[in-house]
């Protein structure tokens, strides 16, 4: 069954939209990720025109991680002292990820380097997570490790208590996190959370009952705001997609926050490396294919 | 069907020379567009040949073009302006492009087809791959009649299709006439589309209202007892 999106002005298969939702909704859930990496590729596969895609993205990672948010706000796992800090920072990075990407657009860099920086960020923040892994189940499988291991980072002046965290750390660690992530969703459209849950993990020392929760939180806050210019200054979001998007991803995100405690955490870590690697050598793949159309045209 | 639009369309146009006419001139987008077929139809004279042309509304576009660098593909993007929304050409006997390319009164007037540019050439291919440009022959059907069915594929942008129909001869147009096709959104494609245009924060406003509600609701449905 086809139904007409009047934004995107195509029609499309019904059971194929709410399957995608849901299956990004239930990764989204899972990893408490936004999964506007996986969705924005997938609708624009499908046919979505990409500047809808992207826009549309916004609202369905904005209700997946609002559906995560009360599911772990009921669990009481956000660290908002956290989140906040990072929201800040997220912020000011928006701002000038956006100025950079009209940078980039003005001398005609940005289509041929933006696939190659997704997979660079990708795979190297895929292959971290996976040493870390490979670290505590392999090398030090029986010796008994700290919390988190100190860096640098717990160096750095203006120190702060995040009291739910249980950390005593500089306020300019999760401000930079904040903004470079901001930066990143001003400039490709992506929630960042792929970048964001190792970056609380291995930089911060967060736990990672607590990670997924305000990584959700931060999130939730930088779409809405995303979704509010998205709609304001592009007027790329389409309601109709949007709409089944939201319900489908609702739905796979309320069934991940269900089975969530069935999976082992360290399992879980390899598990979502493992799609980060597979999600960057499909986008590999596509720079290195044959493309089966030379010319493609769309209009402004 | 058909025959009964032909043999209206036959008596009412007895003292005209050649025309044409489509069975629709309005397409109305809803919530099921799947795109619609045409029947365009007409009546000609034995030796004279026909072009007819097809031509939306001219807006400005971004063209890519693949281009390998190294083992990877590349895009190289060009701003255009005033391409056409879907632009067709239908004729009899099938005229090719460099037929067309010798009668400027075509030239002059669609710019799509006005000269061997390798610019334009690209243009052409990205339309063909989106469904948005034809090249096609006119079928003859009876003795002075022909038809053609095309289908308006469901990606086709809203506006207005301008027909020009050329009635040439040794490569010099004849006789021409103009009609226009009309796509518009109705219903709720129409509402949507003018509430997030003109009233871009209560859009936004609903959607959020949604996004939430639809999370509370999944939430209820699947939280754990």
């Amino acid at each position: 069954m086809n139904f007409y999106l009047p934004i995107a002005e195509i029609s499309i298969n019904i059971y194929l939209l709410i399957s995608i939702g849901i299956g990004i909704g239930f990764i989204s859930g899972l990893f408490g990720i936004g999964g506007g990496f996986i969705s924005s590729p997938l609708l624009i596969l499908v046919g979505i025109p990409p500047s809808v895609a992207v826009g549309t993205t916004t609202v369905q990672v904005f209700a997946s991680t609002f559906t995560g948010v009360i599911g772990h706000y009921q669990k009481k796992n956000i660290d908002y002292q956290m989140g906040l800090t990072m929201v800040l920072g997220g912020l000011f990075g928006t701002l000038a990820g956006v100025k950079l990407l009209n940078n980039l657009k003005n001398i005609g860099l940005i289509d041929n380097y933006l696939n190659s920086i997704y997979i660079i960020l990708l795979l190297s923040t895929a292959i971290f997570i996976l040493y870390e892994s490979a670290k505590i189940n392999f090398l030090y499988k029986n010796k008994k490790l700290k919390l988190h291991q100190h860096s640098w980072i717990h160096g750095l002046p203006f120190k702060f208590k995040y009291r739910k965290s249980k950390l005593y750390i500089s306020i300019l660690a999760p401000l930079f996190i904040g903004f470079f992530i901001g930066m990143l969703t001003g400039l490709t459209g992506i929630g960042g959370g792929f970048i964001l849950i190792p970056c609380m993990i291995y930089l911060l020392g967060m736990k990672t009952i607590s990670v997924i929760g305000t990584s959700l939180f931060n999130i939730t806050l930088v779409s809405f705001v995303s979704l509010i210019l998205q709609i304001y200054i592009n007027q790329n979001i389409d309601f109709v997609l949007a709409i089944f998007l939201i319900i489908s991803s609702s739905i796979g995100a309320a069934i991940a926050s269900r089975v969530i405690d069935r999976f082992d955490q360290e399992n879980l870590k390899v598990l979502f490396g493992l799609l980060l690697v597979t999600i960057a050598l499909f986008l590999l793949y596509d720079l290195f294919k044959i493309p089966s159309s030379m010319f493609e045209i769309n209009y402004v | 069907m058909f025959k009964i639009f032909f043999l209206v369309f036959f008596y009412s146009n007895l003292a005209l020379s050649a025309n044409f006419t489509l069975d629709k001139f309005k397409i109305e987008i809803n919530s099921n567009f799947l795109g619609e077929e045409i029947l365009l139809f007409g009546q000609k004279e034995n030796l004279s040949e026909l072009v007819i042309i097809f031509e939306g509304e001219l807006k400005n576009a971004r063209l890519y073009s693949k281009i390998k660098k190294g083992f990877f593909w590349t895009n190289q993007t060009k701003d255009l302006e005033r391409i056409p929304s879907f632009f067709a050409i239908f004729s009899s006997p099938k005229k090719s492009l460099n037929e067309l390319f010798l009668i400027p009164e075509i030239t002059n007037k669609h710019f799509l087809v006005s000269n061997y540019s390798e610019e334009l050439y690209k243009v052409r291919s990205a339309l063909k791959n989106k469904g948005l440009y034809f090249e096609e022959e006119l079928e003859n059907v009876e003795k002075d009649l022909y038809l053609k069915k095309f289908k308006i594929p469901d990606n086709i942008p809203v506006g207005k299709i301008a027909i020009t129909f050329y009635e040439i001869s040794n490569n010099k147009v004849v006789s021409t006439s103009q009609k226009n096709l009309l796509i518009e959104k109705k219903g709720l494609s129409n509402k949507l589309e003018l509430l997030l245009s003109e009233q871009s924060i209560f859009y936004a406003f609903i959607l959020i209202i949604f996004s939430i509600i639809f999370s509370l609701i999944s939430n209820l449905i699947f939280r754990k007892r």
